[in-house]
């Protein structure tokens, strides 16, 4: 019997019953164990479910929700290049500093470092309604999508920091340039990157080899504030940097 | 029994000898099934059997063993308690007698809430003092129980198994994760080159 997997060994329901009373943040290790269980946290309803929070009449991914920590995504010219989850009282200092302590939860999705493939970024912004698989009326979605960007970081080639600001917007939901709320994680930040580098002269303000970082507060509706923060490392010329778009 | 003298009423007033029993025959027909289902503590109505699936025959009391649902309905269908001990083809003998020890700790739990709706269920997995006790099982039996309180229809004591699984999975990373619990690592060559690649570039 020496070897033998026992928890594999059981019918999917019920490992699908032992996942279901995990955390979600355990989702993320969990989907690198095996394909199994990457499938299940992926497709399983009840899993997929438990990844959403409801706030008022909506349920928003448990990604954006405090006090969970900020979502960290870094992306070069075509794509988003890695996404790590940064704790809750995250600061630039503190994470470089070693006798920081955070859960063993972060801790072990600090130490993946990158949930480029993790699946989770493919989950939508926002869950469909009960009654249906997909949000079809407006009615169901946030009456708006808001950003409240705090522009912390504008930094030179040599590190120096050119620019600080805060800026708010927002976007109706009649609004046509108003993001379709069925997104995906990856399509919204692709989508909120695309917008800081609009309302920004981003590229010409970093120069040549400078670094942008973003912290992004996401408002859906009036009793829901989530935030990530995002972060856009430029490399190359100016002249080569695009607005990275997520097919 | 029961069911012979519902026939029994039948068979008198299709046969036109009597449309309705009178309150005297119904109080003789009733009265043993009545006895049955309003006194469970009788001595000799507690005790039922239970057979595992490699043919030990446990002793158990009736309200202990319908901790499970699945041995409820059964009893409920047959509408008395059987002789003859219920056949749990899928638990074994060492199985069964800690699920019986769970079912006994449990017999006075109030039923859970049928309302299981995975929005206002508890995410906690905390569990009370006996029942950790209770789980520190090596992992063969502690999936042996969960497999038995599935087919044997506990819910209360799915959840402390499960639970306590998950316990063991949290705050794991996903070597740890598959060290724990002997997982093979079936991701591709390719999958993995992936991942080591992002992990490169997230390390500078």
């Amino acid at each position: 019997m020496e070897g033998q997997t026992y928890i594999t060994a059981l019918p999917t329901e019920l490992q699908t019953e032992i996942l279901s009373w995990l955390p979600w943040e355990s989702h993320l290790p969990c989907m690198q164990v095996c394909t199994l269980w990457r499938n299940l946290l992926l497709d399983a309803v009840p899993l997929k479910k438990s990844r959403f929070v409801k706030a008022g009449a909506l349920r928003h991914h448990q990604i954006f929700a405090e006090p969970f920590g900020a979502l960290r995504f870094s992306t070069t010219i075509d794509r988003v290049q890695s996404t790590s989850l940064t704790p809750p009282d995250y600061s630039y200092a503190a994470l470089d500093s070693d006798d920081y302590e955070i859960s063993p939860e972060v801790r072990a999705i600090w130490e993946l470092r990158t949930l480029q493939d993790n699946g989770v970024l493919d989950d939508p912004v926002f869950y469909p309604t009960e009654s249906s698989d997909d949000i079809t009326d407006a009615n169901d979605g946030p009456e708006f999508f808001a950003l409240e960007m705090v522009m912390k970081f504008v930094l030179d080639r040599d590190g120096r920091m050119l620019v600080h600001e805060i800026f708010k917007h927002q976007w109706p939901v009649a609004d046509d340039d108003c993001p379709d709320f069925r997104m995906t994680i990856r399509q919204f930040v692709q989508w909120a990157a695309e917008r800081a580098m609009e309302f920004y002269s981003l590229k010409e303000a970093a120069g040549a080899g400078g670094r942008v970082e973003l912290e992004l507060h996401f408002t859906g509706c009036k009793d829901t504030e989530f935030g990530f923060a995002v972060v856009i490392p430029m490399d190359g010329t100016p002249n080569d940097w695009k607005v990275p778009v997520h097919r | 029994m029961g069911l012979s003298a519902s026939r029994q009423i039948e068979t008198t007033a299709i046969s036109g000898h009597l449309a309705f029993p009178t309150t005297a025959q119904l109080h003789h027909i009733n009265l043993p099934v009545f006895r049955q289902l309003s006194t469970p503590t009788a001595v000799n109505m507690t005790n039922m059997k239970l057979l595992s699936s490699d043919n030990v025959e446990i002793s158990v009391e009736k309200d202990v063993a319908e901790r499970s649902v699945l041995i409820k309905n059964m009893l409920e269908d047959v509408g008395e308690t059987m002789d003859a001990p219920i056949p749990i083809p899928n638990v074994n003998e060492a199985v069964l007698r800690k699920v019986i020890e769970w079912c006994e700790h449990h017999r006075n739990d109030p039923p859970p809430p049928a309302d299981d709706d995975s929005d206002s269920r508890k995410k906690s997995t905390d569990i009370e003092e006996w029942d950790q006790k209770f789980m520190q099982v090596d992992q063969e039996m502690l999936f042996e129980i969960i497999l038995a309180a599935n087919y044997l229809d506990i819910k209360p004591l799915l959840d402390v198994g499960c639970k306590t699984v998950a316990n063991m999975i949290k705050g794991k990373s996903p070597e740890e994760i598959r060290k724990t619990f002997n997982i093979q690592n079936d991701f591709t060559p390719e999958e993995e080159d992936q991942i080591r690649r992002e992990n490169e570039w997230a390390e500078e």
